[in-house]
């Protein structure tokens, strides 16, 4: 993939000029095609493999079912988490678990976004900011959420707080780490060029600041997601009525191993599904960068 | 309008880090630019010409002395001074039409005189038709056009220019020096013009001041003889060139006894 980022025209002397913009989209049509070509190329090769991985699953499993070489009931064949699955569909169960989890990630993310984004802003704009907000985030960060879960649910109960709060807090550290490295990174004269055109303190965190720490604070925001993902399954498992990981937990009790694995499915796809979002909302949103890989 | 400059014995020590000792680039630095002159400081790398053009911007302050601008002290960046820099400095995510147009929205101008200012500024420098371009999709001349309509929109009364062609090809070059000639004669606005190319002084400045490498020493003040417009290949201009660039070799020289002292 990274060579057809390499290939889009960088070098100066074939960046358009008034009377060669005809001559710029000769120049950048090869880069197109080749981009088409590997994707039609690459993609459904490698979706090719899984449908080949699970199709022998299937044939082992319904081999198994003549021979029986090992438990089925702990390992269901791929039929059979297809057929769980359906019926949480048909029945609505998976929707209401499905919304309970997203509902607490997206809850917790819109608590940790802003306040990760704000936190780094004042750390690395104000001194005492920093002095004061900086030791204590860097001590809590290292200590896994996980570990605080526990203490969580003692403060805050087994509600929809507790989860809430544990997505917020797990995720800010990532979003504050990103954002204020984004901020650090800024070349000094894009602040001096905004000072010199006249810029106030709220111009310059409005114009450039925030602008030039976007992608970062995207980046951030991406990671979290996918560490929200994998937490509030966690979670879920501890304190929880309904939601993917009470899902799994409680079919455990019932042994349904289809409907564990479902539901496993069921997560990863939706990472999945909300990291593509964010990686093409990113693409639109910094089509000005120089490069994209 | 326009402001004169005073350097008014300024110097500028920047404190000792990591095992560097402190660094003395300018000490008891005078001088003093009219308003409305266009003034060329020279000189080898590492003379403080780049820090003296700092001081009068306001990213920096000065250890001693005073910089003054139109009879008042800098104190920090302003849009009064405008800068243009070597490296263009534009704001990658903003087409060149909302960089240019940045400097009028932070003095607060209303909309139509921002389109208008922004308008009159591209098409000055050449790149209305560019305007909805981002800055990744010009070349390096295209870029520092925007840069100085950027400068020059936000109505600047003394404009820095810190070797702002240093990084074009020749060709490019010659021409922006030749558009930024004509922009200046239509404004008259106090240039100072920081360069290491003997070439681009003589053909730009009403005044030019060599600096040596004697933390900022003044080794010539030489006002141009020269007219405008000034044909680069012109034997006056050739000859002007020939003394500039002993006045040089000199402050080079003097650099080099006292690295080997």
């Amino acid at each position: 993939m990274t060579d057809t980022a390499s290939s889009q025209p960088l070098r100066e002397d074939v960046m358009p000029r008034p009377s060669e913009s005809g001559a710029d989209r000769t120049v950048r049509d090869p880069g197109r095609a080749l981009h088409l070509r590997s994707i039609v190329a690459l993609v459904p090769r490698k979706v090719v493999t899984l449908v080949v991985l699970i199709l022998l699953w299937q044939l082992a499993a319904s081999l198994n079912d003549q021979f029986r070489f090992y438990n089925a009931v702990l390992v269901p064949s791929p039929l059979r988490i297809a057929a769980a699955g359906w019926d949480l569909v048909t029945s609505g169960e998976l929707l209401v678990h499905v919304f309970a989890s997203l509902a607490r990630v997206a809850g917790g993310m819109g608590v940790a976004i802003p306040l990760g984004v704000v936190c780094a802003f004042l750390v690395t704009s104000s001194r005492a900011a920093d002095t004061v907000l900086d030791p204590v985030i860097e001590a809590l960060r290292p200590v896994p959420s996980l570990a605080l879960l526990p203490i969580f649910i003692v403060w805050f109960g087994i509600g929809e707080t507790t989860k809430v709060v544990f997505i917020a807090y797990s995720a800010f550290f990532i979003i504050f780490v990103s954002t204020a490295e984004g901020i650090r990174n800024i070349d000094p004269i894009l602040f001096q060029a905004a000072g010199s055109l006249g810029m106030n303190r709220w111009q310059t965190y409005r114009h450039v600041t925030f602008k030039a720490a976007l992608p970062q604070i995207m980046v951030g925001i991406r990671i979290a997601l996918a560490t929200a993902w994998f937490l509030i399954v966690g979670a879920e498992f501890l304190a929880a009525n309904e939601g993917l990981g009470f899902l799994i937990n409680f079919s455990r009790v019932w042994f349904q191993i289809d409907r564990m694995l479902f539901a496993a499915a069921v997560i990863g796809l939706l990472g999945l599904a909300s990291n593509y979002l964010l990686l093409a909302l990113e693409a639109r949103m910094f089509a000005w960068q120089e490069r994209r890989g | 309008m326009s402001k004169s400059v005073s350097f008014q014995n300024v110097s500028k020590t920047f404190p000792p880090r990591r095992g560097a000792p402190a660094n003395t680039v300018l000490a008891g630095f005078t001088h003093e630019v009219a308003s409305g002159e266009f003034l060329c400081l020279l000189g080898p790398s590492g003379c403080g010409k780049s820090t003296a053009l700092n001081l009068v911007a306001g990213f920096a302050e000065p250890t001693e002395g005073r910089v003054l601008v139109g009879g008042e002290p800098v104190r920090g960046p302003g849009p009064d001074r405008g800068i243009v820099f070597q490296q263009y400095a534009l704001f990658p995510w903003y087409t060149v039409r909302r960089n240019v147009e940045l400097g009028l929205e932070a003095k607060g101008a209303d909309r139509a005189t921002r389109d208008a200012v922004t308008e009159r500024m591209l098409r000055a420098v050449g790149l209305w038709q560019h305007r909805d371009k981002f800055p990744k999709e010009l070349s390096g001349g295209m870029k520092q056009r925007a840069a100085i309509a950027r400068t020059l929109a936000a109505d600047p009364q003394v404009i820095l220019m810190d070797e702002p062609f240093a990084a074009l090809d020749a060709q490019t070059r010659e021409h922006l020096q030749q558009e930024l000639l004509t922009i200046w004669e239509g404004l008259r606005k106090t240039v100072i013009f920081v360069t290491h190319s003997v070439q681009e002084a003589v053909l730009l400045a009403d005044r030019i001041v060599i600096m040596g490498r004697d933390h900022g020493n003044i080794v010539a003040e030489l006002a141009s003889p020269l007219g405008r417009p000034r044909d680069r290949l012109s034997d006056a201009v050739v000859a002007f060139e020939r003394e500039v660039y002993g006045w040089l070799k000199q402050a080079e020289m003097q650099s080099n006894e006292r690295a080997a002292s």
